[in-house]
């Protein structure tokens, strides 16, 4: 059927902001947001793929002629050198200014809706094939609540729209590579199975609004799958969306450091991007439960920003400390340092770790 | 490459012409709306008429996908000297 044939039939879902779904979010609530949100997302892109280049070309080359000695020299000594560099104060610009903007528009366009937009959450609670259990008066960390995480207005937890606003942002932070879930199921698609070839249990720690589990329910349709998320406003999202898709995912609040699992449940579970985004002592606790909820035998796979190299990639440091001091990620910069894996080889039976780009998976059996 | 890309810029201005170009951005924004404002007037005749079917009223369908070519093209074609500029600027 033609796009065209598709808009014109009335049987066509306008959701809750009017103006249909985009992959599987909501459209902003009039065409002029979705057109400035796409001009940001194709300006943070310029920033990624054109501009990051050249600054670390930029910041290479002072340190070429010398202006850096050390091999693994202080953040400081860093700062000292590359924050004056005009093209990489361009592109810190950018990126800040893109970020500020994005959320800023979602905000403003969802809140036209906002009312349609918390009552579908509401009407989803007890609608399948999936469950969803959520406390609305849970009380979360300190950690957690300290900070509007990447300066999402709200953060995760503090806005009932939390997930919707997160998912049209993560929409724009990946280029809109992922509007379909595509970059989620990819990744899904690449998690091992245990040897056993036992695979009735899956578990996704802190899954947001789900896409993963909702990818490892397609991946794997006779597991029991599993979903759990810390923030309510985030997994409330995840369930609509997973009802939305009929997909049976049980979803419940749960902090990573103290699952209400069973010992020896799951035979996979994948921590994605989570581990950056806690203090060390309260992340390896997370470590340590998923390693209580895996049965002997099965398999954590990690997913999270790669850890510091020796001798240090100076330009990576740079720019993991912009995102600590400018987009709010208190714990990523620590975390990135905290050598984590001889952490895991001291927790799992075996561990592999496969770097890509900005990204490790660390693969361990219990 | 356009003969606006090749413009030896930063070589021109001094550093502390942020303060004119401020200026310059609130005189921008003001004829931005200027150009908003009499759209939206031309917009609601053309609707009325029946001309045209608003953009806000066409509703998305889950397969719908942005073109993201055209916006890649026209952000590089603004921004695209910004990431030359290197480590030093050239006020020669
Ligand atoms: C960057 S998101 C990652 C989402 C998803 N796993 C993915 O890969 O797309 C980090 C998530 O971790 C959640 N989170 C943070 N601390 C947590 C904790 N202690 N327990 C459970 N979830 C937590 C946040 O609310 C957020 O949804």
């Amino acid at each position: 059927m033609s796009k065209q044939a598709v808009n014109s039939n009335s049987k066509i879902n306008s959701g809750p902001t009017g103006r249909g779904y985009i992959g599987t979010m909501a459209a902003m609530s009039s065409y002029d947001d979705e057109s400035y949100l796409d001009f940001i997302e194709g300006l943070r892109m310029f920033a990624l793929r054109s501009m990051n280049p050249s600054s670390a070309r930029a910041l290479k080359e002072e340190i070429n002629a010398g202006k850096i000695k050390s091999e693994n020299p202080s953040i400081a000594e860093t700062r000292a050198v590359a924050d004056p560099i005009p093209v990489i104060g361009i592109r810190n610009r950018m990126l800040h200014s893109t970020q500020g903007l994005n959320w800023g528009r979602i905000v403003d366009s969802y809140d036209q809706n906002r009312e349609a937009l918390e009552q579908e959450l509401t009407d989803a609670e007890k609608d399948g094939p999936g469950t969803l259990r959520w406390d609305p008066n849970f009380e979360y960390p300190s950690y957690f609540t300290a900070i509007p995480y990447h300066r999402q207005p709200g953060s995760y937890h503090a806005d009932p729209l939390g997930g919707h606003i997160y998912h049209y942002g993560t929409k724009v932070f990946h280029g809109g590579s992922n509007d379909k879930d595509e970059s989620k199921i990819e990744r899904i698609g690449m998690l091992p199975e245990p040897k056993d070839g036992v695979m009735n249990k899956f578990l996704d720690i802190a899954c947001a609004i789900g896409s993963g589990t909702v990818a490892a329910k397609l991946r794997w349709p006779k597991a029991e799958v599993y979903g759990i998320e810390l923030a309510g406003p985030l997994v409330r999202y995840a369930h609509m969306r997973a009802t939305r898709l009929n997909s049976e995912v049980h979803f419940s609040q749960q902090l990573a450091e103290k699952l209400d699992f069973a010992d020896n449940t799951f035979d996979l579970i994948y921590m994605s991007t989570l581990l950056h985004e806690m203090p060390l002592d309260e992340g390896r606790e997370a470590v340590r439960e998923a390693h209580r909820v895996l049965r002997p035998g099965g398999i954590l796979v990690i997913n999270d920003m790669v850890q510091a190299t020796v001798p240090l990639n100076i330009w990576s440091d740079y720019d993991r400390y912009f995102d600590h001091r400018f987009n709010n990620e208190p714990y990523a910069y620590n975390y990135v340092h905290s050598d984590l894996d001889s952490f895991l080889n001291k927790q799992f039976a075996s561990v592999e770790n496969l770097v890509q780009g900005k990204t490790s998976t660390w693969t361990c059996t219990k | 490459m356009s003969d606006r890309a090749k413009e030896p810029l930063g070589k021109f201005a001094p550093e502390n012409i942020n303060d004119h170009l401020l200026h310059v951005i609130f005189e921008l924004a003001a004829e931005l709306w200027v150009v908003k404002r009499r759209l939206a007037e031309i917009e609601e005749s053309a609707i009325q008429s029946g001309a045209i079917t608003s953009p806000d009223a066409k509703i998305r369908d889950e397969s719908f996908a942005f073109d993201n070519s055209g916006r890649d093209a026209f952000v590089e074609r603004i921004f695209g000297s910004l990431k030359d500029i290197g480590s030093k600027l050239d006020t020669q």
